[in-house]
């Protein structure tokens, strides 16, 4: 039954993302990626991850994807009839799309063949972390174990985080102010 | 230890997302849709930080530095798009191989 449900998330999680990059519309391909990020989080539930999966939805679903309409929506004026003048233009990377598709296939080759040669399941570290009880079992309380991480093994990344968000609210801000006021 | 699925499936799908991203930076002629591959990419990184990080229950490094990821590439988006808007504003395109200035 579990196993069923991930593999049903995954599915979705893989086809959805497949369409979001070939859609043509790019209203719609938003919506999909919403779907995608979705099911990734039901994902982080299957690895024991609940804080993570909600923080996922919470900032992907909730802040990004309504950010990402809001500048599709500013950038494009014709949003359902968009342009497509594909013809006699440069692209960013000088790729046509047979080109990108066969370097994506072997990159997603070569890492598979690197997932199973590096056989991950006899890692040496994972056997260690079964065999001292180190893995989660589910009956943890994972928000609890990451707030006492938060405030002593990684408070210095927390810190840096919190300038860093500064940082960007600042810049964010900054670029896109109204320039040349009266 | 995860639910019976070999951690080797986790790794898959994560795989997957990060060519579908790849494939999306290189063709997207919409400099929106290639956010949203760098976003997979991003997202294929933080289910395998979440995946190894099943087996941590002590340090739980994984699942801190997923969140961490998350902060990142939130913040990430923000400043991006400002600048999409900015450059959209100037250039009336954010097709990314029409952008071939930087003066203001």
């Amino acid at each position: 039954m579990l196993k069923t449900a991930f593999y049903i998330l995954a599915v979705i999680t893989v086809l959805s993302a497949m369409y979001v990059v070939v859609c043509k519309n790019l209203a719609r391909a938003v919506f999909v990626f919403f779907a995608t990020l979705f099911c990734l989080a039901g994902i982080y539930v299957f690895a024991f991850a609940d804080f993570v999966a909600i923080t996922q939805i919470m900032v992907y679903v909730g802040g990004i994807v309504v950010l990402m309409l809001f500048g599709i929506m500013l950038s494009n004026r014709q949003l359902l009839n968009f342009l497509v003048d594909e013809k006699n233009e440069t692209r960013f990377f000088s790729l046509n799309k047979t080109g990108a598709f066969l370097l994506s296939a072997t990159v997603f080759i070569g890492l598979i063949r690197m997932i199973t040669m590096a056989n991950v399941a006899n890692l040496k570290w994972l056997k260690d972390a079964v065999s001292s009880q180190q893995y989660y079992t589910g009956f943890e309380n994972s928000p609890q174990i990451i707030g006492v991480q938060t405030m002593t093994n990684y408070l210095l990344p927390f810190e840096a985080a919190s300038v860093y968000l500064l940082a960007v609210l600042i810049g964010a801000a900054y670029l896109a102010r109204k320039k040349k006021i009266g | 230890m995860l639910n019976g699925i070999p951690l080797e499936h986790f790794l898959y799908i994560s795989t997957a997302l990060f060519c579908c991203g790849l494939f999306a930076v290189l063709t997207r002629r919409n400099a929106v849709m290639v956010l949203i591959g760098i976003e997979l990419m991003i997202n294929a990184a933080i289910l395998n930080f979440v995946s190894f990080g099943a087996f941590d229950k002590i340090k739980n490094g994984g699942q801190m530095f997923a969140i961490f990821g998350i902060v990142l590439a939130a913040a990430g988006v923000a400043v991006a798009l400002a600048i999409i808007l900015n450059v959209y504003k100037h250039f009336k395109t954010i097709d990314p191989s029409a952008i071939d200035e930087m003066k203001g």
